[in-house]
């Protein structure tokens, strides 16, 4: 098992005030471990769709929700944990909608995920311990990722 | 997130986006956005100074963009930095909203 070489936690209220934040912590750690600016950037989109889908979806909406996050950075691979305290919902077995070819057959939303599944090498998703847990790897390097 | 807007020749709207268009950003500019939708019917969005794009400010440019065109009216997009030009991409936003990084060319949208 190969040993992680930086990893950094950071935990939030799920609300759009925390994005500040959520940025705050990910640049700290994408320029720690010298992240080249496309994925760095890229991953940081990740981050902000999982993040915002808990604070727009997550359930219940009576009381507000916590996000715990991990980013590590593996080799050639950074690897992002999003866990949440929402009632379970898997978001990788949503359908996967193909970019719309024009303004009226355009859909207002759903293009999250899109972008998550675009820019990320492999997503795993899991519910243990009362929590979601989306776990994003994105190799630096994949060939054709960035393209 | 700031927006700035400046009339133009020709009934054109050039509205400079400024920072990041994200969930907190959409929520300081959607307003806005929203009365410009509704009373322009030529809007250039400069987006030389947007320097982040999420889904969240997709769905802006994509609701104020159905909002021009169902009134006859036109939405183009002038020079977004790489990065935001990918997610435009990614989302299929090109096939929605012409893209330039030249303005004279953006501008001659306009006249099509």
């Amino acid at each position: 098992m190969p040993t992680d070489l930086s990893v950094s936690r950071c935990a939030l209220a799920a609300e759009s005030a925390a994005m500040a934040a959520l940025d705050g912590w990910f640049t700290s750690f994408a320029t720690q471990n010298a992240l080249p600016d496309e994925p760095a950037g890229e991953l940081r989109v990740c981050l902000h769709e999982l993040f915002g889908n808990v604070i727009m979806h997550g359930q219940p909406k009576e009381r507000r929700h916590a996000v715990w996050l991990t980013a590590a950075r593996r080799g050639g691979a950074v690897i992002l944990t999003v866990e949440d305290d929402c009632l379970p919902f898997n978001p990788l077995v949503q359908p996967s909608k193909p970019p719309a070819t024009s303004l009226e057959d355009a859909e207002i939303g759903g293009l999250g995920l899109v972008l998550v599944r675009r820019f990320s090498t492999s997503l795993r998703y899991e519910f243990s311990d009362a929590k979601n847990r989306l776990v994003l790897t994105r190799l630096l390097d994949e060939t054709g990722m960035t393209a | 997130m700031e927006l700035q807007s400046e009339e133009l020749a020709n009934d054109i709207t050039q509205v400079a986006l400024i920072g990041a268009l994200d969930l907190a950003g959409t929520e300081e500019i959607g307003l806005k956005l929203n009365v410009l939708a509704g009373s322009r019917k030529r809007l250039l969005m400069d987006m030389t100074g947007l320097t982040f794009l999420s889904s969240m400010g997709i769905r802006s440019l994509i609701t104020v963009a159905k909002t021009v065109t169902r009134r006859g009216g036109k939405v183009v997009l002038l020079k977004p930095i790489a990065a935001v030009e990918k997610v435009l991409v990614t989302t299929g936003c090109d096939s929605m909203m012409p893209i330039h990084h030249d303005q004279g060319a953006a501008l001659a949208e306009f006249a099509v």
